[in-house]
């Protein structure tokens, strides 16, 4: 009897080794490439996409030539009046995006390029009575916007602008039987939303609301046979998964209950001959899947990339810079 | 593509909006040969069905975008946003420009409507598209009579369905419906009985989308009663032996269990669902016999990731309840591991 376990196979001639010359050049050719169509339809999420690729490449220790100058003239231009960043300079402000902005800037160690008051402005002004935070003045609320809003405020070392105990409880409302997290109260268990939950409350060192045994478990049932790790039940194992399920657990001290070997053999089956990694083996590469791939395989302790920062998502030597402990538990 | 003909198509879409106010949904289409392409706008409808050739999906695309976050032109921006949001409907700036438009009355709630729907159509997880009609439905429901309310509770609540049917496990739909029955149910009870029959429906015909049992379980939770959560574990106990190798059916099956011994419970001041410490062992005896003699009864005929679920569903039961099934009557109960066991493979 057939049984309906949705995985994938990775093919006999998958990639196995770490290309990271391939990886570079892919990255720097990407950021060159303005005249597609795709780089038109990807303009709202430009901001993110210049943060995943200059992440991927201080991993991978080949930031260097860059072009650093540049892309802080294009955070500054993002800056809005009401102090919010938007993806591109025509763009609306909005959380996402001022966290990527300022994510961009500490990795350059160029914050003063921005006005740091104004962001904190910003951010203050999206936090509500329940402890939740608009994604920007329309009034969507998401957990990832927790996330947002106070990693950056970490970032500019202005977390007491916000009220600690409310932000808390707002997450926590969001938290299921499972152990996990949704984006809203009573919404479904997502490993992404886990990952946002779990970082906000590392910053704000209130782990110990998590019941790490249970959520522990949730999060290393997501590894399926092929190695790779799915999101939710029943969904198809994904590269960028590597980074939200795995970093999740590494926050809750439960990284050694997956099975690293294997994961491992899939993030590297998911790199292109040519240069970046897709969601899964042979499908089309792109930054995000590239910098979330790698980050997943730092956090698996592969000795040709940097160490990145499970929380904040940069790789470990920013955030000493910055003297930043967020809390991680235990093993 | 010269700007005239960049115009006409766009006229054309928003005329065609405006006169076809049932449209059920959107697509490009790559069909139209040079014949075709000469005798007929690429903007056409078939039965309620809004298709645009794809030829001119790029050039307008590019032009259109370009133009909706340069002009202030009111007319302008309405034509430029159809288009682009219907291409790509992930552009937030495009809705928050029709949000302006509608605040200043330029727009109306049908055709808000209307231009989301169709984009869902064709990208039915679209986050940015369902928050468009949560803040709409912000805007207009409190000035409808009930009447008036029930009837978009209605069609919202079908176009969740359509879309939740379209796209396996599609979050931000359920997310969506949770939201429709948190706000909008008040004075309409019959709404959320009719919802736990639709939500029963679509988990019999769907049992790989979790999402779908999620949003069940929030249904259960409203009604709270016993015999409710008894029949459902019972129901999703038959459902396992019929669809075995199902993750998402063992999910269920979990709320199940906990629900039925009162361990989760509405937390008033956190709004939230809070597993209560259990205080009566034998209670948790009855769970352990009931999850024993089923897990027996699975493993009697079951492959490997069947059999793999089964000893994730042991290790869940002993991390949350504390309790030891013993799923195996000859060499009692399974081994204790690190890690839940992941070798199985689907080629069985
Ligand atoms: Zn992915």
């Amino acid at each position: 009897m057939a049984y309906p376990l949705k995985d994938i196979q990775i093919p006999e001639d998958a990639n196995k080794e770490l290309l990271i010359a391939k990886h570079t050049k892919y990255l720097y050719d990407f950021a060159e490439n303005k005249d597609s169509f795709e780089y038109v339809m990807t303009e709202h999420l430009r901001l993110s996409g210049i943060f995943w690729s200059i992440t991927a490449l201080d991993l991978m220790g080949t930031l260097r030539d860059f072009n650093k100058e540049d892309i802080i003239e294009i955070v500054k231009s993002c800056q809005h009046s009401n102090g919010g960043l938007s993806a591109a300079p025509r763009l609306d402000s909005h959380i996402l995006y001022t966290l990527s902005g300022v994510q961009i800037l500490v990795t350059f160690d160029a914050l003063n390029a921005i006005n740091a008051d104004a962001v904190v402005d910003y951010v203050c002004s999206l936090h509500q009575k329940d402890g939740s935070f608009f994604g920007d003045k329309w009034g969507e609320v998401d957990t990832r916007f927790s996330l947002c809003a106070v990693a950056t405020l970490a970032l500019l070392k202005r977390l007491d602008a916000i009220d600690i105990e409310s932000t808390t409880n707002y997450i926590l409302s969001c938290m299921n039987f499972d152990g996990g997290f949704g984006r809203r109260p009573h919404s479904e268990t997502h490993a992404g939303q886990v990952y946002c939950c779990l970082a906000t409350l590392s910053i704000l060192n209130q782990l110990h609301h998590v019941n790490a045994e249970q959520l522990g478990w949730w999060l290393c049932e997501r590894q399926l046979p092929s190695g790779g790790l799915n999101g939710r039940p029943e969904k198809l194992p994904d590269a960028c998964y590597s980074w939200w399920v795995l970093t999740s657990l590494a926050i809750i001290g439960k990284l050694h209950w997956i099975d690293k070997d294997k994961l491992s053999a899939f993030i590297l089956a998911c790199q292109d001959s040519d240069g970046g990694i897709a969601d899964r083996p042979g499908d089309e590469v792109d930054p995000y899947h590239t910098n979330f791939g790698l980050a997943g395989l730092s956090l698996l302790g592969e000795n040709r990339l940097k160490k990145i920062n499970p929380v904040f998502c940069l790789c470990q030597d920013v955030i000493d810079r910055l003297k930043l402990k967020p809390q991680i538990l235990d093993p | 593509m010269d700007a005239d003909l960049c115009q006409r198509i766009l006229s054309d879409l928003e005329s065609i909006l405006r006169k076809n106010p049932l449209l059920e949904s959107f697509d490009v289409i790559s069909s139209a040969d040079d014949q075709e392409r000469a005798n007929r706008s690429p903007v056409y409808v078939i039965e309620n069905h809004l298709g645009l050739d794809s030829w001119c999906l790029v050039p307008v695309y590019v032009a259109a975008h370009d133009e909706l976050l340069r002009t202030q032109d009111a007319q302008k921006l309405l034509q430029l946003s159809n288009f682009v949001l219907l291409i790509n409907p992930e552009l937030e700036a495009g809705w928050n420009c029709r949000k302006k438009l509608f605040l200043q009355k330029k727009c109306s709630f049908q055709q808000e409507l209307q231009l989301s729907h169709l984009a869902l159509s064709r990208k039915p997880k679209t986050a940015e598209a369902f928050f468009h009609r949560k803040w709409v439905l912000s805007q207009e429901m409190e000035n409808y009579t009930l009447e008036r309310r029930q009837a978009v509770l209605h069609s919202e609540l079908q176009l969740c369905e359509t879309m939740a049917g379209k796209y396996f496990s599609n979050y931000h739909a359920w997310d969506y419906r949770r939201h429709l029955l948190k706000e909008y149910v008040e004075g309409a009870p019959l709404i959320v009985e009719s919802e736990l029959q639709r939500s029963k429906d679509f988990l019999q015909s769907h049992v790989s989308d979790y999402s779908g049992m999620s949003y069940r379980q929030y249904v259960l939770l409203r009604v709270n009663s016993r015999p409710l959560f008894e029949s459902e574990l019972t129901f999703v106990s038959d459902l396992i032996h019929t669809f075995p190798g199902h993750e998402a059916l063992w999910s269920h099956r979990r709320f199940c269990v906990l629900a039925n011994i009162g361990l989760l419970k509405w937390a008033e001041k956190r709004q939230r669902l809070i597993l209560k410490e259990n205080k009566d062992p034998k209670r948790l005896e009855n769970v352990r016999e009931i999850e024993q003699s089923f897990l027996r009864k699975t493993l009697r005929d079951s492959g490997n990731w069947q059999t793999a679920l089964c000893e994730r569903h042991v290790r869940w039961a002993s991390a949350t309840l504390h309790i030891d099934i013993a799923p195996l009557q000859a060499n009692g109960s399974t081994d204790e591991q690190e890690r839940p066991i992941i070798e199985a493979n689907d080629s069985d």
